[in-house]
């Protein structure tokens, strides 16, 4: 800008609504979109739980106290325990965060175990503390954790046990490294495969986009449950828990791309008949200039916009299978997986924290929705009127 | 057919020799119906027009909506491929070539001579180019200019058309609808073309605007030695701008005179109705003028009527023009018209309307 | 121009209609003063954002939100039987009270531009008009059946009776907006605003429409109000002509004192702007330089001393020009025609 300014004639004087016009002038699509974007409350606040989320799958060795498989039979089915922040001593009220023992009781007449806060017992626990030691982000190894008890040894169940003693926190925060990376590997697979069907669907039309349309409709046609269920259960029970995990990931896409196919291939059609597409055309443009400097580029924003809204509905097919005990298997940890676990009336009567992956998931899908919503209002800022 | 375009050939080879001469020019769009998609009928966009324009002038190509007049001016660019016909384009040395049959690759050194300029200026720019990308986009295409010397260039041809060149990192957002015209303009001439088809280059704009962009469109003529086709819809700018004037209806040439002539003294039926159909911007000229008022609809193009496709709406039409189609015919002095009837009628034309302001 | 042979049906005194948006108030009609006739026809001219339409809509209380009127008064001369004339103010009445309702449609209709958009898709033409006229009239089914199919004739659409089960999309453009015009007219309105209605349809079904809307005035004596930026269209149909200009009428008169006398620089210089063979002669079409300003910076002053030829400095960028009425009897708002405008600096016009 500042050699424009000098060339710029006497007459324009540099007011500061001008400026904040030229900056409007000068600013590309990606920044319309976001200032578009940054408008809609709701999907900004979406956004921001989003990136939490898969921060918390980023670093889920580092966010969790324990690894997923540790248990103790002292404390199954154990409730939250509350956090204390300070110790009463002899000399006062010290600073020393910490949570409770438990003292187990059991029920003479219904012979349940009932535990009872014992407020002698004192845990002590802290930030930055040492425990199991993993590798972070697969680059170095370390043993730090955010939060957990001083001691290693010690029982720290932020939100309880289930059946075997394990903690529920550390468990749902592993199950969000598995199921937000279901989302994000699945859509990436049918991305593939919508931008290539879609693509050679809308740009080439005639014999091969009828054919793919009608494969399309076909596959919708399918019930979605009764075809995952059956896929699922093709899977060989003798495949290694990652392969699993790939499989289930496959038979998501191979039903999620007809959506995106559909989108892509619009949008092509569309564009197709566009002024400054033919005035590209006519300009001597090869087809593969036309459609990777002119056409693309015109409808990405649509395109993660639809990713975006495509996310939830792989999270969430993900979790109904995995909680008919079709998808994923433990040892494997997923919010599915864990819903899975907590599907009979004595979790919901006697351990209702087990169902807090549920709230995982809503919330996950919802922000996703939000934040989908949002990007596709953002994502065509050049909309006249 | 054949004989009367050898005739107009050497009509218009009188004083130079044609840039363009379109002969016989067909296009027709299939109309596909059914899961197989088989072709049922075709809609004749534009069946078989023969015209020609001389270097320097500029052409006009009137009608009403689905005439045929666009579909004619994008065969020229060949933004379609011609059903049939030949579009003989006279390059700088001389030698005619035709570009209905060549293929895209064969095409290009003609695409940077006969360039366009599009109706809509908010959907001809991509909005996602600033305007230096936009403008460049075609020098960088056809390697016409070195990158180094690009921003000048662009500079150069936005003072050309009127703009400053100090926008040139700005996107077309930040344009009103005449700027962005400018810019089409800009974008048609970066590669110094010899012919230029504008398709209702002005229609989108308000009246004021399209006054400064007619004016952009004549100085620009004069100083690159331009020949325009201008495709309108508009009677009163093509009476303005341009030379000579071909009339179409249902994918035909109904007449071809000068600018003067057709005005003056139309010599088929529909032009003198079309001419009698324009508001004119004078109020005493309604006290006293008889309108044609045309009854019906234009005819489909993919059911065209026998004939005269004019017959059934035309006042003077006689049982030989549902029967007979009309030729193109030279009446004399280079007029032209596609009527059983040229001679023997007497056509009202435009009256004048000079307003004195 | 003379008030006393005419009778008033609508008279607009200094309306502004807004549209508060987040970059800033859109100013798109400010300060409006025209009036229409009984049995006379009103032509509304400018070039697009003038504020045309938006005026049009602001009668009839039909500004797409968030715009509304937040000024000025629309008063309707009501007929109510024996002679006796009252008088509402339209600007006054609540957007969706039964006042409003009560008017719209029955004593002033519109006519749009697209009838596509603006005729329901799914409900045969016939069906629409039925329904407009049962609205607003005390007829029975089979009675507002009839009166359709009179109107379908009446505006010259042929077999009315087989039309009548028709779609929208089965007809053709002129068709469609000869069957927006019946439902407009069904009620027998006294006034009839039409906005643009010949612009999407081409110029020999432009010449049918006009020529529709001209002998329909004649035969039920109705005002028109005709929206249209076509200097053309103006001079054939015109009685009375506004020219506006960013949301102002900078010139009310007849259509002769326009054409032929033109007093406003931007009337004089849109005339000139027309391209016409006798102005190729010349050489050069004389246009208005510059373009008009954007809504959200309107200029101070004058709203067109930035594109005028005959501008005061000093004068014309710092007075809003008030409303002028000449000898002639026709309004001007230009400060060449004020006397004594250094005597008294007007801020606001309004």
């Amino acid at each position: 800008m500042t050699s424009e300014a000098q060339i710029m004639t006497p007459e324009v004087r540099p007011d500061p609504a001008v400026e904040e016009e030229a900056r409007i002038y000068v600013a590309s699509q990606w920044k319309l979109t976001w200032w578009r974007f940054r408008k809609h409350k709701v999907a900004m606040v979406s956004g921001a739980i989003v990136i939490f989320v898969y921060l918390v799958a980023l670093f889920a060795e580092f966010l969790a106290p324990f690894p997923t498989d540790m248990y103790n039979s002292r404390y199954t089915f154990a409730p939250p325990q509350r956090v204390h922040l300070f110790l009463s001593t002899e000399e006062g009220l010290k600073f020393q965060p910490h949570v409770n023992g438990f003292d187990v009781e059991i029920d003479p007449v219904a012979l349940r175990r009932t535990f009872v806060v014992d407020p002698d017992v004192v845990y002590p626990i802290g930030f930055f503390v040492e425990g199991f030691s993993y590798r972070l982000l697969g680059l170095f190894e370390t043993n730090i954790h955010l939060i957990g008890p001083i001691n290693p040894a010690d029982p720290m169940y932020l939100l309880g046990a289930d059946r075997l003693g394990r903690d529920v926190f550390s468990r749902l925060v592993f199950g969000t490294r598995i199921s937000m990376s279901i989302g994000l590997v699945g859509v990436f697979l049918s991305f593939i495969l919508g931008i290539l069907l879609g693509g050679v669907s809308g740009l080439y039309g005639g014999m091969a986009d009828n054919l793919i349309q009608r494969l399309i409709e076909f596959i919708r046609s399918v019930p979605t449950i009764p075809l995952w269920l059956g896929l699922a259960a093709a899977l060989p029970m003798t495949w290694s828990p990652l392969a699993v995990y790939f499989g289930i990931t496959v038979i998501l896409s191979l039903i999620g791309w007809t959506d995106l196919a559909r989108v892509v291939r619009g949008r092509f059609l569309t564009l197709r008949t566009e002024d400054f597409v033919m005035a590209a055309r006519l300009d001597g443009a090869s087809q593969q200039r036309i459609i990777w400097k002119y056409m693309v580029p015109s409808f990405t924003s649509h395109i993660i916009a639809s990713l975006t809204l495509a996310i939830p509905g792989m999270i969430l097919a993900e979790t109904a299978l995995s909680f008919l005990g079709l998808g994923l298997r433990p040892p494997i940890v997923s919010w599915g997986v864990l819903l899975q676990e907590a599907q009979n009336i004595r979790a919901v009567a006697t351990a209702p924290w087990l169902l807090t992956p549920g709230i995982a998931v809503v919330v996950t899908v919802l922000a996703l929705n939000f934040l989908g919503d949002g990007l596709r209002d953002a994502a065509d800022p050049y909309s006249r009127g | 057919m054949s004989a009367h375009l050898s005739e107009m050939s050497t009509i218009s080879a009188n004083g130079a020799a044609p840039l363009l001469e379109v002969n016989d020019l067909h296009m027709h769009f299939p109309i596909r119906r059914g899961f197989l998609r088989r072709v049922v009928g075709h809609v004749r966009a534009v069946s078989g027009i023969s015209f020609s324009i001389l270097p320097g002038e500029t052409l006009g190509l009137v009608g009403e909506s689905g005439c045929g007049k666009t579909t004619a001016g994008r065969c020229i660019l060949r933004a379609y491929e011609p059903t049939s016909g030949r579009i003989l384009y006279r390059q700088p040395d001389g030698k005619q070539v035709d570009l209905a049959p060549l293929s895209a690759q064969e095409l290009k050194p003609y695409r940077q001579q006969i360039r366009m300029i599009f109706q809509d200026p908010y959907s001809s720019l991509n909005p996602r180019m600033t305007v230096l990308e936009l403008i460049s986009e075609p020098m960088r295409i056809n390697k016409t200019v070195a990158p180094s010397e690009m921003q000048d260039r662009v500079a150069l041809l936005l003072r050309k058309v009127g703009l400053r060149p100090e926008y040139m990192r700005r996107y077309p957002h930040a344009f009103s609808g005449g700027e962005r015209q400018r810019l089409g303009i800009a974008r048609a001439l970066a590669l110094d073309p010899h012919l230029v088809v504008a398709d209702e280059a002005v229609s989108a704009l308000d009246v004021s605007v399209r006054a400064q962009i007619l004016n952009l469109l004549q100085d620009l003529q004069e100083e690159m030695h331009l020949t325009y086709l201008f495709v309108s819809h508009d009677l009163s700018v093509i009476e303005y701008l341009c030379d000579r004037v071909a009339v179409m209806y249902v994918g035909k040439i109904v007449e071809l005179a000068t600018t003067d002539a057709l005005f003056s003294q139309p010599k088929h039926p529909y032009t003198e109705a079309l001419i009698s159909a324009v508001p004119k911007p004078n109020p005493l000229l309604r006290k006293r003028k008889q309108r044609i008022v045309l009854e019906g609809e234009v005819a489909d193009p993919a059911n065209a009527p026998s004939g005269c496709y004019f017959h059934p709406r035309c006042r003077y039409a006689e049982a030989r023009c549902t029967a007979e189609t009309p030729e193109l015919r030279n009446v004399g002095g280079g007029h032209y018209v596609a009527c059983h009837f040229a001679e023997k009628l007497t056509l009202r034309g435009a009256e004048s309307v000079a307003l004195d302001v | 121009m003379n008030p006393s042979s005419q009778e008033l049906l609508i008279d607009i005194r200094g309306l502004k209609t807004h549209f508060p948006l987040d970059e800033g108030v859109v100013k798109a009609v400010d300060g409006v003063d025209l009036s229409i006739h009984r049995n006379r026809t009103l032509c509304v001219v400018g070039e697009s954002g003038c504020g045309k339409s938006i005026t049009a809509r602001s009668i009839l209380q039909i500004v797409d939100k968030p715009g509304r009127i937040v000024e000025g008064s629309i008063l309707y001369y009501r007929q109510s039987g024996m002679g006796n004339v009252e008088v509402i103010d339209l600007a006054a009445l609540d957007p969706y009270g039964a006042a409003i309702r009560d008017i719209r449609g029955k004593e002033i209709s519109m006519v749009f531009q697209e009838p596509m958009t603006s005729l329901s898709p799914v409900h045969t033409i016939g069906r629409q008009i039925t329904e407009a006229i049962r609205l607003h009239m005390p007829l029975s089914k089979r009675e507002a059946k009839a009166h359709a199919i009179e109107m379908l004739r009446h505006v010259g659409i042929p077999q009315p009776e087989l039309r009548f089960d028709d779609y929208p999309f089965q007809l053709s453009g002129g068709m469609r907006q000869r069957a927006m015009i019946a439902m407009a007219l069904s009620c027998n309105p006294s006034l009839v605003i039409a906005d643009e209605p010949t612009t999407a349809v081409d110029v020999t079904t432009q010449a049918q429409i006009l020529e529709l809307l001209a002998r329909l005035q004649a035969e039920h004596g109705m005002a028109v109000m005709l929206i249209t930026h076509d200097l053309g269209v103006v001079a054939e149909t015109a009685d009375d002509v506004a020219v506006m200009y960013l949301g102002q009428v900078v010139e009310f008169g007849t259509v002769e004192q326009i054409f032929f006398s033109p007093k406003h620089p931007y009337t004089r210089a849109l005339l000139k702007s027309i391209p016409t063979m006798s102005r190729r002669a010349q050489g050069r079409l004389d246009s208005i330089r510059g373009m008009v300003p954007d809504p959200f910076n309107r200029p101070q002053g004058c709203p067109f001393h930035t594109r005028c030829e005959e501008k005061i400095a000093g004068v014309c960028d710092r007075i809003a020009p008030p409303r002028i009425t000449l000898e002639d009897g026709r309004d001007v708002r230009c400060l060449l025609y004020a006397q004594d405008i250094e005597m008294t600096p007007v801020q606001d016009a309004a």
